[in-house]
């Protein structure tokens, strides 16, 4: 096989590792800010609840969570297993991203001054305001980098599909080794990683110049 | 709680098996001229390697010299390292007691009595087991592995076959399907880097591209836990494995159909010629002595394909 | 009689165990500026942040103009207006922060108009407009563009003033606004403090400048131990303190 056939064919799956990360991203992101907000409950019962489940979803490995996803239902209720896995796998990679993103913003909320909230207060904004309008575009200038590094993960995590079976691009290289008795789609999925990572970096680096504006 | 039990053992299966699935593979039946010429590079390589480790081998060599001379010679031959695949029952398998297993290994283990040998066991990495052979990290591989030319073409010893390996397609009782006819439109599984992916990948590419989908997945409990699950209509596997699968599973069938067939066989390092010959001989004398079928009689699928039982 | 803006009576306020203000009683007519000055720890910073409800009192009445913003109930209970009542209640009062508290985020003309625009729903250019001549008394014209981390401390506090300024308040509290400033900027603050009480903005400042708090009040309140020791006249709270402690708590400050 010619490395411009092995590049053709890697770069089908691309198309799927793209599909995991933007969808993992998409469904997270906002997800962590949910889990933060339940985490951060006043009532003792959900935040201490929220605590655990980060906690377990922290403490275990992400390709253990894809095959609990992908196969528990059917285990555990006879559920059939999903044809299209991209639901399981994007399912267990936002769940388990939202509890890294969740810790990241609950830290990031924490860093911010009380006195922030005292003078929205005073001025008059109401709570929900005072979290979108004050407190959220500091929290997320402060959690950026923590963002960003978790994002360069993810990237590279999205091989784990493998685990149950989804054709993303690391798959396909790794069938094509087996195959061809080659190591060469290693090479090439290792550019791939790196070039979509720079990209990750490229435009983080952006996104966080822009927010530079103030200390 | 067996629900239970299945979906601990199906997690800590893949959880190794991730750790596994590596690389450069030599399940190569694509005799394509690239295929050999890696291997042949990868063989230099490891003899390179191999002249710096020289010294230390040199005294496992000649004592194995010694005991080839020997012949039935039952003291202390040094140690025999088995590089087997830890996920390959009934050949070699995790058992119940959390020992190594199977019918390789038993054999493994009577054939090293015989020999003086002491019995240890290497879990390699399958995409890289002759990588690790020639490594020196085990020496032999012996775990249900398939014989390819290509690997006697880059030199390695390998066995006389013990085992010939029938591919089936195993489908659900009440699925309807009846030939590999009716598998038209539908989803089929298979292990990555097993002879059945290697053969729908080659000789049964038609079929395979009559197929609704090919889904490939790292374990043959996968494979079956998709078919359970309803995730695919049929799961091409080694005949042995879905005999075994379908003695504690009901509602399966298999297609009664040749859809390829294998041979297994041991590798050993090029330079183990003698090696090779006198487990091959410790193997006669177990035919002989009736001990080999005593083995292979834990494994009744097994024995009709066990080429030393129906010479 | 000018009417009363602020009314505070039997406030009584604890955290767990420790009664931190024990019965106090405060009101602020119209037009007066009110100094509450005393050692730390006296309850005078606690008072403030219980009159702008940063803080929840346990006994008391607060009311703003007519209405009255929390009380106690036949049963004992303080009863607080609903959310909304409360925060038109908030529209009568504005709080300058010791740290500043400016949204580091917004530039500083953004810190001023982005409340009266979100909050008070007004019309963006008339608050524009008026941030601007507000930031020009203060002298921080040119500033309209920067962001706090850009400023210093002394223009940090202007513009908080301003920003407090901006939603039209009809009584301006200040909780030590100079304590966290170098000695040299706490003039520009002070000043501008007192061109307020000139146009005789109605104030409550909890300050240590004892010497400003002389100059610039109507009425200076001492307190300590949670309540109010005395009460009065600046000259003669200041000259010729009527209580034991006052006399202590000034001839300490005079020594330090």
């Amino acid at each position: 096989m010619s490395l411009l056939t092995m590049i053709i064919k890697m770069s089908e799956g691309l198309s799927r590792t793209c599909a995991i990360f933007f969808l993992t991203l998409i469904f997270s992101l906002p997800l962590g800010m949910v889990v933060t907000l339940l985490r951060r409950s006043k009532n003792k019962i959900i935040s201490s609840i929220t605590r655990a489940v980060i906690s377990v979803i922290r403490g275990t490995p992400l390709m253990l969570q894809l095959l609990a996803i992908t196969y528990g239902p059917y285990y555990l209720v006879g559920l059939t297993v999903s044809r299209n896995k991209l639901v399981p796998v994007v399912v267990a990679f936002s769940i388990n991203y939202a509890a890294y993103f969740a810790e990241i913003y609950r830290g990031g909320i924490d860093s911010i001054s009380k006195g922030q909230y005292e003078a929205a207060d005073v001025l008059g904004y109401t709570k929900t305001q005072t979290f979108l309008r004050i407190i959220l575009p500091q929290v997320i200038k402060r959690v950026l980098p923590s963002i960003t590094n978790e994002v360069v993960t993810l990237v590279k995590d999205t091989s784990l599909a493998f685990t149950v079976s989804y054709q993303e691009m690391f798959t396909i290289g790794k069938e094509i080794a087996n195959s061809q008795t080659s190591f060469t789609p290693f090479l090439v999925a290792g550019v791939f990683y790196f070039v979509f990572n720079a990209l990750v970096d490229f435009v983080m680096g952006k996104i966080e110049k822009k927010l530079n504006y103030y200390h | 709680m067996k629900k239970f039990i299945a979906i601990a053992l199906a997690l800590t299966t893949s959880l190794s098996l991730l750790a596994c699935q590596g690389n450069g593979s030599a399940a190569a039946v694509n005799d394509s001229t690239e295929a050999v010429e890696t291997k042949e590079e990868e063989t230099k390589e490891a003899s390179e390697e191999a002249v710096k480790e020289e010294s230390q081998e040199a005294e496992t060599e000649s004592k194995e010299e010694t005991e080839a001379a020997k012949e039935e010679g039952s003291e202390n031959a040094g140690k025999f390292i088995m590089g087997i695949d830890p996920e390959y029952p009934p050949f070699s398998y995790i058992g119940d007691d959390g020992e190594y297993t199977g019918f390789d290994v038993e054999v493994c283990k009577a054939v090293c009595e015989k020999l003086g040998y002491d019995f240890d066991v290497f879990e390699v990495n399958w995409d890289e087991k002759l990588i690790q052979l020639d490594a020196g990290e085990c020496d032999c591989i012996w775990s249900g592995m398939t014989i390819y030319d290509t690997m006697k073409e880059a030199g390695y010893v390998i066995s006389e076959p013990y085992f010939e390996n029938v591919q089936v397609m195993m489908v659900k009782e009440d699925s309807g399907i009846n030939s590999t006819k009716d598998l038209a439109g539908k989803y089929v599984a298979v292990q990555l880097g097993t002879s059945g992916a290697a053969l729908l990948e080659d000789e049964l590419k038609d079929l395979a591209s009559s197929f609704g989908d090919l889904v490939t997945c790292d374990s043959f409990l996968k494979c079956f836990t998709e078919l359970g699950g309803g995730a695919v209509d049929a799961v091409f596997v080694d005949k042995p494995v879905a005999v075994d699968y379908m003695a504690e599973h009901e509602g399966y069938k298999l297609l009664e159909e040749d859809l390829g067939s294998e041979q297994y066989g041991i590798a050993f390092r090029s330079d183990d010629k003698e090696l090779c010959s006198s487990i091959e001989g410790a193997l006669d004398e177990m035919v002989a002595d009736g001990s080999y079928a005593a083995i292979a009689d834990k494994y009744p699928d097994l024995v009709k394909n066990l080429v030393y039982l129906n010479k | 009689m000018s009417k009363k803006i602020l009314q505070m009576k039997n406030i009584i306020k604890s955290y767990s165990d420790t009664e931190v203000l024990k019965d106090i009683s405060l009101s602020v007519e119209e037009g007066e500026v009110v100094s509450i000055i005393g050692p730390s720890g006296s309850g005078k910073s606690t008072l403030l942040r219980c009159a702008t409800f940063l803080e929840k009192i346990n006994g008391g009445l607060i009311q703003y103009l007519d209405t009255v913003a929390a009380h106690t109930n036949e049963e004992g209970k303080v009863v607080y207006v609903n959310r909304n009542q409360l925060t038109h209640v908030k529209s009568y009062f504005g709080l300058v922060f010791q740290q500043f508290n400016l949204f580091p985020h917004f530039s500083v003309l953004k810190n001023l108009t982005h409340a009266p625009i979100l909050v008070q729903k007004r019309d963006s250019k008339e608050v524009e407009q008026e941030a601007r001549e507000l930031l020009k008394k203060t002298g921080l014209e040119d500033k309209a563009d920067a962001y706090p981390c850009q400023l210093s401390g002394g223009q940090q506090q202007r513009v908080a003033i301003a920003r407090a300024l901006n939603l039209n308040p009809d009584i301006l509290f200040f909780d030590e606004p100079t304590s966290a400033l170098d000695p040299e900027l706490t003039g520009e603050v002070l000043k501008i403090i007192k061109e307020l009480a000139d146009e005789k903005m109605t104030m409550v400042i909890v300050t240590h400048e004892m010497s400003f708090a002389r100059a610039v009040s109507k009425r200076v309140i001492f307190m300590d131990g949670g309540f109010i020791v005395e009460e009065g006249d600046p000259e003669q709270v200041f000259g010729d303190p009527s209580q034991e402690r006052t006399k202590q708590f000034l001839k300490n400050y005079n020594q330090v």
